[in-house]
């Protein structure tokens, strides 16, 4: 679930907003968007004599919103406010399903966001057994975007790829809503499916990055950016209140 | 004289006599290509995906008033048959001239001139002779000024908005040349505003050529901008800077100077492409402006009725480049090395690439305006490609078009007004059509034309005028001297204004190199591969020429090289057969670089550039005046009396084929005749703005409130700006409106 409640920190000041989209002011704008993936491993071959004995091999998913200049950005006026939201662990063993999410929100009564956010996805194989095992993973995933009021955008921009390369691609998703269309709510929901065989000592790693890129103004204002740095020890300290959540699946 | 030179150097000893009425001929536009550009639309990584969707984001660009800084789109000034029509504040002072008088403005023929002028029929032509047919009579008025179009109030640019608002955010104030009693006016442009209808044929753009055949995908100048280039998303943690190098997309160089290259056209300085990418990504293509619910192009996505007009389409900036885009231009997620401005979020890719965007999609969308249903280009035509006319019912107006055309193309007009395009700059179309292709043809249904050199007239006379299958952008002609030189071919100085007042295409890019392909050829000769910057000057073919370069004969000449200079085979130096397929074998041949070095300063290797420019086209010339590039002449009758009198200024430099046409072209009824053949050019869908020439609603800058002695202050951007005035285009849908469009000052 996701809270339509934007919590700011910033300097010691706790400032709580609520835009209840029901009832907004066109004044005011708004951006909600999504990603969850779930990739599901499953074995069709292998030399093991055992039957049902996957003996040696270990998958590890892992989930990182990365910090650095290259895919983090963020800045507000006014009263704009942003959030980013994970129930998934940073990092968890993995039976046959993986699946994880992220989301991305904010909005401004009087004011402005403007900010990038990404999610990294992995998921790690390693066979550090005596046996072969042919493996197929299918990656299911949802991409939504959804922004409100009279000037708000919000991009969902998806890529997926392991590590060799030998199968990737990317995805894309945009809301934006203008004059006449205050609301607008994008969805799609892809199936993409790798095969590889690991032999015993062979790693394998499946990656999908997501990022929001986001934009909601509710006038003509003047930006006043704020640190990115700031935004990002507050983004932090909001994850690791969420990070207990994990809801990965054996 | 000259005439006898030149049929001497051109044929006497190497070739076919020719005679004064033996030029080629203006042909139909039906069923003639446009030029291709491999990588665009084609190959395992096109970078267009969806050909209609940039149709549809170039026509909402094009006419989309918040591209520009202060209103101005780029149907501004080319909104009437692709054009300018407007009368008032359309005056420069003639920015550039070498003189101190282009900083001036003049009274004009009327009694009065400069900013916020409106001009009108006394005021023309700008350059008067006491004999209107004899340029050597006493010249009795003369200016620099130059009649153009109105653009910008300039500005420093500080931001705009993401979302709304035609305006950006600039720091402005009374410009100090464009004034009226110090209340600042609009900007004006130093040369004419040529037509966009059927410019995709143009080998390069604009009057001086600068816009580049190479498209970059980020400024004019092709691959002489050594930063161009756009960024190409790798995989999901890489994103490149890659040069683009698409061929025959002049429209696209030609699309991305006014907004951010020209501070007197669109934009306020220090505006750069992310930034107008940034302003328009997320908002509804023309968020102001009313479309047509049967616009050919945006109908489908109006959000007009039949019985109700409503500004904007149903998407925004940004789905129209998603659908039309390859991805791999602006799916990177991260933040790469776009750059920021001041104060601001880093730019995205999309933001970084936003000029290849514009460019591309503006140009697929003028590569939609071809007018080829003119009288002219559906009369059938005869087996020497003479116009039969039959398509006309008035017997005495066929007659006057029989004549017209037999004067145009009997007086050497059709020489630089060649084939379909009826313009000798269209290098690559005119090659194509001039390659023996078995099987294709082009021209009016009922009679053919087939591809091969007699394509623009028989006993190949295109080839006379430098125009080959080989496409050769240079040549070597005389001029009006009959002194040889080197010329950009479909470059031509016709006399128009002194060449102290404009170069032309014997001026500079930004960075200081020639814009002439001449000027590299001879760079070429001398072997100084260094100051060759433009891919074509590699198809120059010395045997093309029609006056030689080098004859590999034993004859005493200062005219060309011979076999007393050190001469090698053309393409011998990189290993490239230019010596296949020449009239003349003996003329396949250029000097050594030794030979080439040793001449340098004599006539050998002299350029003929300065104060050329680019032939246009004339399709729908009625429709489009003013004309040439310093917009002097009102009428066609004038253009008629300017030919008559062999030009303005007649020093040296002027062509050749100038002094060879006869002054009985005017006045009386053979000026009524060449005029009747030239309004026989207009396709009545521009005439009527039918499809594809239909249009968004516009609302043109005309002038300020006031006159030229007093313009009221108090415009919305600034207390110290003239108030507009405006000129109202109502939004017309595919089949046009009932009201044709005029003549320049013909209401």
């Amino acid at each position: 679930m996701r809270a339509n409640v934007f919590r700011l920190h910033k300097s010691g000041l706790k400032l709580v907003l609520s835009f209840g989209l029901a009832d907004q002011a066109l004044a005011s704008a708004s951006y909600d968007s999504s990603i969850d993936v779930m990739y599901t491993v499953t074995l069709t071959d292998s030399n093991n004599p055992t039957p049902n004995d996957n003996s040696g091999l270990s998958l590890l998913g892992t989930f990182l919103q990365p910090g650095d200049s290259r895919r983090f950005f963020a800045a507000t006026s006014g009263d704009g406010v942003y959030h980013t939201y994970s129930p998934t662990a940073v990092s968890s063993a993995v039976n046959n399903v993986f699946d994880a999410s992220f989301s991305a929100s904010g909005g401004a009564g009087i004011g402005s966001v403007d900010s990038l956010n990404t999610a990294l996805f992995g998921l790690n194989f390693v066979n550090d057994g005596p046996y072969s095992y042919n493996l197929t993973v299918q990656l299911d995933y949802t991409l939504s975007a959804r922004a409100r009021g009279e000037f708000a955008s919000s991009e969902v921009l998806f890529d997926y790829w392991d590590e060799a390369e030998t199968l990737a691609g990317s995805d894309y998703l945009s809301s934006i809503t203008y004059s006449g269309w205050l609301d607008d709510s994008q969805s799609s929901h892809a199936l993409v499916s790798w095969q590889f065989m690991l032999n015993p000592g062979d790693q394998q790693q499946l990656y999908a990055q997501a990022s929001v890129l986001s934009h909601v103004e509710s006038a003509q204002i003047s930006s006043v950016p704020i640190p990115a740095s700031l935004w990002l020890f507050a983004s932090a300290l909001l994850g690791l209140k969420r990070l207990g959540r994990s809801s990965s699946h054996v | 004289m000259n005439l006898a030179y030149r049929i001497f150097l051109a044929s006497g000893l190497f070739g076919v006599v020719l005679t004064a009425q033996a030029a080629a001929f203006p042909t139909s536009l039906r069923n003639v290509p446009i030029p291709p550009v491999p990588g665009l639309l084609d190959g395992s990584s096109p970078i267009v995906v969806n050909k209609d969707a940039a149709i549809a984001l170039g026509k909402a660009l094009f006419w989309d008033q918040a591209v520009g800084s202060d209103g101005q789109a780029c149907a501004s000034c080319h909104f009437h048959a692709g054009a300018d029509s407007r009368v008032k504040n359309q005056i420069n002072p003639g920015q550039l001239s070498s003189q101190r008088s282009g900083l001036a403005f003049d009274a004009l023929p009327s009694g009065s001139g400069g900013p916020n002028h409106e001009l009108s029929l006394n005021d023309f032509p700008l350059h008067r002779f006491s004999n209107p047919l004899d340029n050597t009579s006493a010249m009795t008025f003369d200016t620099d000024d130059v009649v153009s179009s109105a653009g910008t109030f300039g500005g420093e640019f500080v931001g705009s908005s993401k979302f709304t608002g035609v305006n950006d955010l600039c720091n402005r104030s009374a410009d100090e040349l464009f004034n009226v009693a110090h209340v600042g006016t609009r900007r004006v442009e130093p040369r004419n505003t040529p037509t966009v209808i059927n410019a995709v044929f143009n080998h390069r753009n604009f009057w001086d050529g600068r816009a580049n055949n190479v498209f970059n995908g980020s400024s004019p100048w092709g691959p002489r901008d050594q930063n161009a280039g756009v960024w190409v998303k790798q995989n999901a943690k890489t994103v490149t800077k890659q040069r683009l190098n698409l061929i025959n997309s002049s429209l696209a160089s030609q699309a991305v100077a006014p907004p951010v290259f020209n501070n007197i056209e669109m934009g306020c300085s220090g505006r750069y492409w992310p930034d107008i990418g940034r302003k328009l990504l997320n908002r509804q293509p023309l968020q102001n402006q009313q479309v047509h619910a049967q616009d050919s192009v945006l109908g489908a996505l109006s959000l007009s009725s039949a019985n109700e007009l409503k500004p904007g389409l149903k998407t925004t900036y940004r789905n129209l480049i998603t659908q039309a885009f390859n991805a791999k231009y602006w799916s990177y997620s991260g933040i790469g090395g776009f750059g920021a401005p001041t104060n601001g979020a880093p730019y995205n890719q999309m933001e970084a690439n936003f000029s290849m965007f514009f460019g591309l999609a503006l140009q697929l969308y003028q590569s939609t305006l071809v007018s080829d249903q003119s009288p002219f280009d559906q009369s059938p035509v005869n087996a020497n490609l003479t116009p039969t006319w039959s398509n006309i019912s008035d017997p005495a107006l066929r007659a006057s078009l029989s004549n017209g055309y037999s004067l145009f193309t009997g007086q050497n007009c059709g020489s630089c007004h060649i084939g379909p395009t009826t313009s000798l700059a269209a290098i690559e179309t005119n090659a194509t059509l001039l390659t023996p292709t078995p099987g294709a043809t082009y021209g009016p249904a009922d009679s053919p034309i087939a591809y091969g050199p007699n394509a623009f007239g028989t006993t190949s006379l295109a080839a006379t005028i430098g125009a080959t299958r080989y496409g050769s952008p240079v040549t070597r002609d005389l001029n009006a001297a009959g002194v040889p030189g080197l010329q950009d071919l479909g470059f031509v100085n016709l006399g128009v204004s002194k060449p102290e007042s404009d170069p032309g295409v014997g001026g500079e890019d930004d960075f200081g190199n020639p814009l002439s392909y001449s000027a590299q050829y001879v760079e070429y000769l001398v072997g100084n591969s260094a100051g060759i910057y433009d891919l074509p000057v590699g198809k120059v073919r010395a045997c093309d020429f029609p006056i030689p370069l080098a004859v590999n004969l034993s004859v005493i000449t200062n005219s060309y090289f011979t076999r007393r200079d050190s001469l090698e085979v053309d393409g011998s130096r990189e290993g490239v057969p230019r010596n296949q397929g020449c009239a003349i074998s003996t003329r396949a041949y250029i000097p050594t670089v030794a030979a080439a070095v040793a001449a340098r300063d004599t006539v050998k290797m002299a350029t003929q550039v300065n104060g050329a420019f680019k032939v246009p086209g004339i399709r729908n010339v009625e429709l489009t005046g003013p004309y040439m590039h310093d917009g002097s002449l009102a009428t066609l009758e004038q253009v008629v009396e300017f030919y008559a009198r062999h030009g303005n200024f007649s020093p040296s430099g002027t062509h050749n084929l100038l002094g060879i046409i006869a002054s009985g072209i005017s006045p009386g009824q053979n000026t009524t005749d060449l005029v009747n053949f030239m309004k026989a050019l207009t396709d009545e869908r521009v005439r009527y703005e039918r499809a594809p020439f239909d249009h968004p609603q516009l609302n043109i800058a005309h002038g300020h409130v006031g006159d030229d002695a007093q313009a009221v202050a108090g415009h919305p951007l600034s207390p110290a700006l003239a108030q507009d005035q405006q000129l109202q285009l109502p939004a017309v849908g595919a089949t046009g409106s009932d009201t044709p469009i005029e003549p320049f000052l013909a209401q």
